[in-house]
This record gives C-alpha cells, structure tokens and sequence, in this order.
C-alpha cells in the first residue's frame, strides 16, 4: 500500500509541523507514507478566486504527482473538498473526467484514512489538556469528512474534548476571504473567539490549517492565552514513546 | 438597485463599525437558528420534505412558459386579470394606472419583496398615492425611510429603543419601549388605515397554475387585511413562483415556514382564488396580479444558474451565514441581502459591477446551501459567478502578483516555486522593514495587519524538512 | 368514518398542535354544551358585541344578553362594525391535526372578517372534521369550484418584528379559542 502525503501549501509554507506529526503518526502506526515531491496546491484558491483554468493545471499536476498512490491523505479537510468534490467538477465531461474521479476516489483525510482504512478504533498515548474543536467547513460541508478526527482526537487517554458552540460556524477565514475583507473576516473571528472563550478550553483545535492561524493571530492580536494546533500535532505528541519511569 | 454609496467593503466596513446593528441582527438569527433546528430535527423527515418541495420546484421552473399561461387562463377564469411586467418600470406603471383608473388615493401593503425590488412605494407616492405598509417590520422601515435588511424580518437590526422613536414621532405620543406598547401602537395606527383603505398590495408566495390562486403565508394577518378589506387588490408575483397544483402548493407548505421560522405551518396561509363571488360582503371586488420579469428570463436561458429560480426566499440562507450575522443586509447593497441575495443580485443585474462583486461577500462555507429548503448550491453559485466576473475585471497589479504566484503553485513547477515564495515570505515577514515599506503602500496588508498578528514565518519548509525525515526513516526504530 | 379510538386520536393531535401554536381548545360534547362554553367565554372576556357567522351550526350558539349584542356578519355593510366587535364566532370546514389548522372558506354567510377584524375568535370545529394532514384538507376541496378564499388558521396573529420577541395580536386576533364537538353525547 503506497500513501501520499498531500501536505497542502499552507502547512508547507507556514506550519511544517503539522505535516512532520502527519509522517510521523503515520509511521508510527506502521505506515510508510511517502511525500510526493512534484505535487503542487489542490488548485482550491485558483477555483475561489475566478480562475478555474488554473485551478484544472493546478489538478493535472496533481494527478501525476500522485499517480502510483493507493491513497492520498491530508491534512486538511478544505483541500480534502476540492479534490474529493470540485476537481471531478472541473473536468466533467473533459477528457480528464476519469483521472480526476481516480484522484477523487483516493483522497481522505488523515482521520478519515485512519478510521476507514487502518481501522484504528483509539490512537496511543496520552495527552493531557481541555481541548476544543473547530472543523473545516468545506471538509465538513464540501468533502463531508464528518466527525472521524474529532473521534481520533477524543479517542486519546488524557484528552477532554468540550464542545464549541456553534462548531459549524464559518470562523472568518475563507482564503482569499480574509485578505480581501480583513475587518470582516476578523469580526467572524471575534464571534468563534468568544464561543471559544465561552469553552474555557486551553488549545483549540481542527483541521485546517487556515482556519487554525487564523484563529491563531486573532488569539494573538487580542492577547488571549489560547494554544492552536493541528489535531494531527496532539496526536503525533501523545503517541510518544516516553521513557519508562 | 444597489446603492450608490460605496461598494460591499466599504458597505460592510460601516456595519462593523456599529457594533450594535451585529448584536441585534446575531442576536436574532440565532434564535430563528435554534426554532427551525428543533422544526427539522427529524432529519429523514426533513429529507423527504426537502426533495418533495425541491421536485416540486423544479418541475415548475422546468416547464414556467407553460404553467405561466396556464395560471393566467384559470386565474381569469375566476375573474381575475393578469397583467405581465418586463422589468420594474412596466411594473409599476401598470400598478399606477389600475389604481388611478379606480380612483385609489390610500393604499395598504402587505410584505412583498418584489415591490422592494420595484421600488414601487416610491412611485406610487409620485404618483400622488399614499401607501401604508402594514406589516409591522416593513412599517417600522418606512417610518425610518429605510429599506428592509432581512428577507422575513425586514427591521431586523432595529432595537426597541429606535423603533419607539419611531413610533412616538409618527403617533405624537409618548410611549414606552415595550414590546406590547409598540404593538398595541402599531395595531391601533395601522387598523385605521386599513378600514380607510381604497386598494391593497401584497406579494404571493406561490401562484397555483391549475387553479389560478395565489397563496400567501403571513404571521400577523396584515396580509389578510390587505386582500380582504380594500375594494381592489393588486398582487405583484415574482415570475418564477409558480408551482402546478395543490399537492406541489401542501409539498411547498411542509418547508417554507419550518425554514424561515421554524413553524410547522404560519398562523395564516390564505389562497386567493379570483375577487369576491357575487353577495359577498368583504374580499376585493377587483383582483389583479402582476407578474414580474426583471431578469428572470434570463435566468431561466442561463442553465448553470437556473436552479436560483427554485428560490421561495424563506431566508433560511441569511440565518445560518457567518458574513450576514456580523453585517445584517444593508452592506449587500441590494433588494435580497445574505447569501441568496449575493447569488441572485449578480444575475439580475450583470450589467453593474457593483452586483457582480457580491458574489465575493462570502467565506464560502457552504452553510447557506446546507440550509436551502429547495437545494440550491449556492456556494457552488457564487464560485461560478466568480469565475465570470474574473473574466470582465479590470487586471490590477496587485491581481496580476497574486495570479503569477498562484500560477506558479499550480503545476509541476511548483516545487521550484516553493522555494521562491519562501524567499519572498521571509525577506516580506512580520516585522522585516521590507514589510513595514510595502504595507504603505498596499493598503489591504495595513489592513490585515490591524485586526491580526500575522504568522511567523518557519525557519524550513516541509519540502525542505522531508528530506531529514527520509534520512531518520532508516536509521529510526518503530 | 373513522373509529373512535382513530378520530379521538386525531382530536388529540390537533389539541397538542394547536396548544404549541398558542391557540386554547375546548372538548364538548355536543351543541348544548358549545353554547355554554362560547357564553361563558364571551362572559369571562366582557365581550359587549359579538359577530357571529350566518350558519346554522354557529347561529343558534351564541345568545344576546343585557350585556351583549349579536350580529350575524353576513348582513353587515360597514366593515367598522367588526372593528368594534369584541369577538367573532365562526365554524370551520375542517381541522388539520399536524399543525394545529383551522380551514376556513370565505362565502356569503361566512365573511373573511369575522375570523380576523375582533381580538377573540371562537371557531366550533366538528371533530369529524378533523383530518391528518394539510394534503388531506385540500383534497376535500374541488379545483374547480374554489372559495374565494381559504383562510389556514393556525392560533393567533404573532409577530417577531420588536427584537423577535413573539407577540400576539398584532393586526388579527390575539386569542383563538376552539371548540371541538365532539360527538361524545349524542
Ligand atoms: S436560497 Fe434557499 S435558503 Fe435562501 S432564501 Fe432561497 S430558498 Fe431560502
């Protein structure tokens, strides 16, 4: 079984870390994943920003770069939804229809391949914090990833997960969103803050790499004591060998 | 029409900076949130009502020439008259001409969204014509000479406090903030009103092809009294909200109130079949419905965005969105505000760069379509509009900057392109003074840098960090 | 017809959604007892004129009394009477269980007005007229000899435009009160 790490561009550039605990997970859990190294970006901000040529190129790449996988995971749910769901989209009818259905077919995220394919029922380890989820829209809505990293996540010993209220709410990010209406995207983030704060959780969680720094630099900006990280990054901590005491 | 006062950013710039128009609208559309959750909590029953209504929908939409003719022959057969509208003038001269050809001077209205998009009330007044809204919401807009900010709940960003202003300027009397003052005011103001009334206006949900009747779902019984106190009763229809018989009418009654407020059924849902029949004693002697075009036509040629047609504007996609809650519907400029209005308003009115640009007031989260009764993909709807907009825009520098960054992202190049961007990232990170020179001179980086601290950027890429993990891979236990 | 036992759960139904959707019902069992019921009610609400739909099953409930009067409203020609009226009495054509509806059909004898105009309205519902579902009211009516109107009532006029506090009695009736017969003493 050859997987694919699709890191995605956001924890390329900006939160390698994230991508290190996925390989590092992974492979803890007797997996050898492999990180493609042609692979580009799902093509997903070409889509939201009017480009859907560029967003096919983006997809081509794509499908050669993970051509001999048997699986492609990542860790996020919003590049999940772009290539489960809008990559077929682009190339209906299109001579690349089945390449992009191939693509489709074998894309899950993180969680998703644990549950489904490696069947795991808990991770390993311990992690001992009050955590709180905040989940991708488009992984939720768009690749319908459902609850599997919120049950990996509350699967490990030490984690007490508390609900978010209104989880399903849109935290502001959104892309090219933000940038193009900083103060807006900021006030959608103020109101997931202040449900966040209401949680009285010491990290918040998810899994989407843009949802989570930009919650991070609100947390920041506002100086609230919050830690944001990956879910993947608690899990890859928790499954630690320590040392035996 | 959009008004002329800056774009959506500039729009919903001023709706944050007046943090109690988002308390008031987050406040609202949480509760309508928590009703209609409980009204749909059975989710295979909701599934089923869904596709009931969405086939019923479709198949309306799929066939409109033909219901359309079908609807104005029964409709006149029961005596009423049907006149078609083009476009918004048309539309209201028609109106102008039956009410001054009865020798109308006061009207009452019902809730219409149709007559907003219109702009009726203003040219009935300019036509020496004085009209009332009735509904309490749209009251409360027309004393404050606003337009609605919510499909259902046009004042919904009013406060208690604005609107006893209101009321105690329009009344002459001093009055307290409580809900029942102002609403016993309201009852006892507009009640006059309708006894005076010559003619009454009200939109229709739904037009009944096979029987000729129109059916409204109302709350307080204005609507009532408007299509039954006034002599002659004019109905203005949106083109599109047809449905072909009654058992698509009972299919459209299972979701439309359960969406917008969470009720099994509204308090009141009449259907209109024709004027009064002879020895009546109340219901208008003349009925005339007026169907409006304005664009919809067009829509209906334009496959990709025909499924907005299904719309029944229960406003179940402004409730849930993340973007109306913190702005409420002024920022969107138009008449239909919230997700279906940045979808519809684009369509409508192609020819307006301003409507087109609505069609980025979004995160695109996909709740908007998650709540829509009738399956519209709205998301997927504004990710198209996008793509034609895109195609008309002007090539801003800083567009062009991002386009050849994207683009290099996007194919096989993109691993020699990862390495640039970091360089890029790095000499442009937070605090560099490289940063600090180009933040004045793009504006939208200052703007970013006031509401967030921006990311750290890493000392390794992952790219860059893979090959150590490749390297421990061997060496490394399991 | 239905069984008892189907019918008295019908009854039930509609008693349970009615109540949700802020409406008041009453159980009798016959005409005689419906009289009693509406004349206590009007009493209890200091109700000084009445108006009162021209059917033969409404007609004969209501009684004039020294401190009340009674109109029928198919013979009013000034819709101000109604305004004035403290109450409307009217019958129904049918009662949907799911929600909670009274179906009423504008005519000669049975006027739009007498449901909406006063602040109190009291509709005797035949409990045999009860059925399941909006679908099931609508079929008992022919397409092609439609009422001018059909009137849905489902409890009283609410409104949620004041900062969506709910409030009754906005521009209808604040109070709808059903009396359902229910065939119990016969
Ligand atoms: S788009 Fe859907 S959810 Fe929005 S108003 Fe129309 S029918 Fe309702």
């Amino acid at each position: 079984m050859r997987v694919g790490l699709f890191v995605t561009c956001l924890v390329d550039q900006l939160r390698p870390s994230t991508g290190v605990a996925a390989v590092k997970l992974l492979r803890r859990l007797g997996v050898d994943v492999v990180f493609p190294e042609t692979q580009g970006c799902c093509g997903q901000p070409a889509l939201n920003t009017g480009d859907p040529e560029l967003a096919r190129k983006a997809a081509r790449a794509q499908f050669r770069a993970f051509e001999d996988c048997d699986w492609i995971v990542t860790p996020s749910g919003s590049c999940t939804g772009m290539m489960r769901h809008h990559t077929p989209e682009l190339f209906r009818d299109a001579p690349e229809a089945a390449n992009a259905a191939h693509l489709a077919a074998r894309t899950l995220e993180v969680s998703e391949f644990l549950e489904q394919v490696l069947r795991v029922k808990a991770l390993p380890g311990r992690f001992d914090a009050r955590v709180t989820w905040h989940g991708s829209c488009h992984g939720r809505r768009v690749a319908r990833v459902g609850d599997s990293a919120e049950r990996m996540l509350a699967s490990i010993a030490g984690v007490q997960l508390v609900p978010l209220p209104r989880a399903e709410d849109c935290c502001g990010f959104g892309g090219s969103f933000a940038a193009t209406f900083p103060e807006l995207s900021a006030a959608m983030g103020a109101t997931k803050c202040a449900h966040v704060d209401g949680t009285e959780a010491e990290l918040l969680t998810g899994n989407d790499t843009g949802c989570l720094l930009h919650m991070e630099s609100l947390f920041l900006k506002t100086g609230r004591k919050t830690q944001v990280r990956h879910w993947l990054e608690i899990a890859e901590e928790a499954s630690r060998e320590r040392a035996p005491c | 029409m959009l008004t002329p006062e800056g774009d959506f950013d500039a729009r919903s710039r001023a709706a944050l900076a007046t943090p109690a128009l988002g308390r008031a609208v987050r406040g609202t559309v949480d509760r309508l949130r928590n009703l209609r959750a409980i009204a749909e909590a059975d989710a295979d029953l909701t599934r089923q009502r869904r596709a009931a209504a969405t086939e019923a929908r479709t198949r309306a939409i799929d066939k409109l020439p033909e219901l359309l003719e079908r609807f104005t022959r029964n409709c006149e057969a029961r005596g009423g008259v049907v006149h078609r509208a083009p476009d918004a003038a048309s539309a209201t001269a028609i109106a102008t001409s039956l009410l001054r050809k009865s020798g109308a001077r006061r009207v009452v209205k019902g809730k219409s969204m149709v007559t907003e998009e219109i702009e009726l009330n203003a040219a009935l007044e300019g036509a020496g014509i004085e009209v009332t809204e009735t509904d309490l919401g749209e009251w409360i807009i027309q004393l404050a000479g606003e337009k609605p900010s919510h499909i259902i709940l046009p004042a919904i960003h009013k406060t208690r406090h604005d609107i006893r202003a209101l009321f105690e300027k329009e009344g002459g009397t001093p009055l307290d903030a409580s809900t029942t003052t102002l609403c016993a005011h309201a009852r006892r103001r507009l009640r006059e009103r309708f006894l005076a009334a010559d003619a009454g206006i009200s939109g229709a949900n739904f037009a009944v092809a096979e029987t000729g009747s129109i059916a409204l779902f109302t709350n307080e019984g204005n609507g009532r009294l408007v299509t039954s106190l006034p002599r002659l009763h004019l109905v203005f229809l949106g083109m599109e909200r047809l449905v072909e018989n009654f058992a698509d009418l009972a299919a459209m009654a299972e979701v439309l109130p359960r969406a917008a407020t969470g009720q099994d059924l509204t308090s009141y849902f009449s259907i209109i079949t024709g004027p009064r029949h002879r020895g009546e004693l109340d219901g208008p002697e003349a009925l005339h419905v007026i169907i409006l075009d304005n664009g919809r036509s067009r829509l209906l040629e334009d496959v990709a965005f025909r499924p907005v047609l299904r719309c029944i504007r229960c406003a179940a996609c402004l409730n849930v969105c993340p973007v109306y809650a913190e702005i409420g519907g002024h920022a969107y400029g138009g008449t239909y505000p919230g997700p279906i209005g940045a979808v519809l308003t684009p369509v409508l009115r192609p020819e307006e760069h301003a409507a087109r640009e609505l069609a980025d007031a979004s995160s695109l989260c996909a709740a908007c379509s998650e709540a829509c009764p009738v399956g519209i993909p709205l998301d997927e709807l504004l990710i198209l509009q996008r793509a034609r907009n895109a195609t008309l825009r002007p090539k801003r520098a800083l567009r062009l900057a991002l386009r050849i960054a994207l683009s290099g992202l996007m194919g096989d190049k993109a691993h020699g392109t990862s390495r640039r961007l970091r360089f890029v990232a790095k000499v442009l990170g937070a605090g560099t003074p490289q940063r600090r020179a180009l933040a004045k001179v793009l504006p939208m980086l200052a703007r970013s840098e006031a509401v967030r601290a921006l990311p750290v950027i890493p000392p390794q890429s992952f790219r860059e960090l893979w090959k150590a993990l490749q390297a421990g891979e061997n060496t490394r236990a399991r | 017809m239905l069984a008892e036992p189907e019918a008295a759960a019908l009854r039930t139904r509609f008693a349970d959604a009615l109540v949700r959707a802020g409406g008041e019902w009453f159980a009798v069992p016959d005409a005689a007892a419906a009289a009693r019921v509406v004349n206590d009610i009007l009493h209890a609400a200091c109700v000084s004129s009445v108006a009162v739909d021209d059917t033969p099953g409404v007609r004969t409930l209501v009684t004039a009394t020294e401190q009340r009067s009674v109109f029928l409203s198919s013979t009013v020609q000034n819709k101000h009477r109604f305004a004035e009226a403290g109450a409307g009495v009217t019958g129904a054509l049918a009662g949907i269980a799911a929600t909670g509806t009274l179906v009423l059909a504008a005519s000669r004898s049975t006027p739009r007005s007498t449901s909406l105009l006063p602040p109190l309205h009291i509709a005797i519902l035949d409990g045999k007229d009860i059925v399941g579902t909006l679908a099931e009211s609508f079929a008992r009516f022919a397409a092609h000899a439609l009422p001018s109107q059909i009137i849905h009532i489902t409890g009283p006029s609410r409104t949620g435009d004041i900062e969506h506090d709910l409030t009754r009695g906005v521009h209808g009736p604040q109070r709808v009160v059903v009396l359902c017969l229910t065939g119990a003493g016969s």
